[in-house]
């Protein structure tokens, strides 16, 4: 925490550095949110570039205080809100469409590699309603409390608590076989 | 187990890597994308009607002769028409610019950053030319104060939450991007810009904590990333100066944000001796 009031002071005053070192230490959990709300690896690719070009740009706007890694977070999940917004508006594709992570499906030069696990998570993911995945992922991946994702998704608390609920039982039930060796573990 | 630790477990094994090199070409465009804003950056984003005569001496003369024939006509529509206003709106923003040491305190929220505190805190800027303070507070505990004087290039941050400090000398290229630092949605000369720039319509007066005040509004989101947007600043009678500023945006994704200015001291002496933070004899360093 207080390193990263320190790394957020210093990127305030220009320091590359600072920049490089942010990141290099939240890189990984933005792809991994992102490929869990998504599904898709392309888009989420995309959306996790789109949100480090424009936290590089907002040293203006960024508080020395708070959470970093839950401030970058909340950026990839209202980024990833707005799209789905606006491919609705365009009644474009959905992008609930694309769960598939088949490598035909992918770039020449891919920049995140998953694991088997996060395959079979975005999957079972993808099979639940948009608004269950973001607090589950939010809420178990982001340690984001219910509170604060009841403002980012501008619902009550009890609401983002169901969603979490019968988001949890349905992924369960698509992971069962698989969270019977988590737990055997 | 709790019921979700099995969820917990198979999160964290769900794991991601990055391609070195793919990482070299994301942090490329990144860290081009961080020059070239602060390339551009040179000041408050709103567009400055100070800084805009002040850009060539032609249109110098011809802004300030547009305001002055606008003020005699009366075409500015916050001026009131009865002839009982005490506020020369087109003097605020110079005012305001020209101010050599200013104290305010900002609230607001945003409704989507978690880490957004602020309906139970607040912040206490102090700001001349060459030192810019900031105490942050939260359940009317201070926990972050950062501090910077320009002319000596000393730098200080406090995390009184953790009682730790770190005290540094600036560098150039740190002096400098310290000076263009300006949000403009926290500082009340981007926010004074932004109403004053902007179609607008007069308010009735008013008394703000015991100072009679005139006030304009302004919902003209022209320009501005916003499908709403509300600006209102009330101005001391008396003095000429900002008493309150208060705006409210609803963005093309539905985010609220607001944001409040009040408690303002224009004119403060901020010397770095009255200014400086002292540190506890408790804190250590970073």
């Amino acid at each position: 925490m207080i390193e990263d009031t320190v790394l957020i002071w210093k990127f305030k005053l220009g320091e590359k550095d600072a920049l490089r070192r942010i990141y290099a230490k939240y890189k990984n959990d933005l792809l991994k949110l992102a490929v869990a709300l998504l599904g898709d690896v392309n888009t989420a690719e995309d959306v996790v570039q789109d949100v480090f070009v424009t936290f590089a740009q907002s040293a203006e706007r960024i508080r020395p205080a708070g959470n970093l890694r839950k401030y970058l977070l909340t950026c990839v999940a209202n980024r990833i809100r707005n799209l789905r917004r606006d491919g609705k508006r365009r009644e474009t594709e959905s992008l609930d469409a694309a769960t598939g992570l088949s490598s035909d499906s992918r770039r020449p030069e891919q920049w995140a590699m998953l694991t088997e696990a996060l395959q079979q998570l975005s999957g079972a993911m993808a099979q639940i309603p948009y608004e269950q995945r973001e607090v589950v992922a939010l809420y178990v991946e982001g340690n984001i409390t219910f509170r604060q994702i009841a403002k980012i998704q501008n619902v009550s608390i009890n609401t983002v608590q169901g969603r979490y609920r019968y988001g949890i039982i349905r992924l369960r039930s698509m992971l069962n076989g698989e969270l019977r060796h988590e737990t055997d573990r | 187990m709790k019921p979700t630790d099995d969820i917990r477990q198979f999160f964290r094994r769900a794991a991601v890597d990055t391609n070195p090199s793919m990482d070299e070409s994301v942090l490329e465009t990144m860290l081009t994308a961080h020059d070239k804003k602060t390339e551009n950056h040179s000041g408050p984003a709103f567009p400055s009607l100070r800084s805009i005569t002040m850009k060539n001496p032609i249109t110098k003369l011809a802004i300030a002769a547009a305001i002055i024939a606008a003020v005699v006509l009366g075409l500015f529509e916050f001026i009131d028409t009865n002839g009982t206003s005490g506020v020369v709106w087109a003097e605020i923003i110079q005012k305001v610019e020209t101010c050599p040491g200013a104290i305010w305190r900002i609230q607001g929220t945003g409704s989507r950053d978690p880490n957004d505190d602020w309906p139970s805190g607040y912040e206490i800027t102090w700001r001349s030319e060459a030192i810019r303070r900031t105490d942050r507070y939260r359940d009317g505990r201070i926990y972050r104060t950062i501090y910077y004087d320009l002319d000596t290039r000393s730098s200080i941050m406090v995390a009184h939450n953790a009682k730790k400090y770190l005290a540094e000398t600036m560098t150039d290229r740190q002096v400098q991007r310290a000076r263009a630092d300006e949000d403009r949605w926290s500082s009340p000369q981007g926010l004074v810009d932004c109403c004053l720039a902007r179609k607008h319509h007069a308010l009735d007066q008013k008394t703000i904590e015991g100072v009679l005040c005139e006030g304009i509004e302004t919902t003209d989101t022209s320009g501005l990333p916003f499908k709403s947007f509300t600006g209102r600043l009330w101005v001391s009678v008396e003095t000429g100066y900002p008493v309150l500023v208060e705006i409210e945006a609803i963005d093309h994704g539905d985010a609220r944000r607001t944001t409040t200015l009040d408690q303002f001291q224009w004119n403060a002496d901020l010397s770095a001796e009255n200014v400086e933070p002292e540190i506890p004899a408790d804190y250590q360093p970073l």
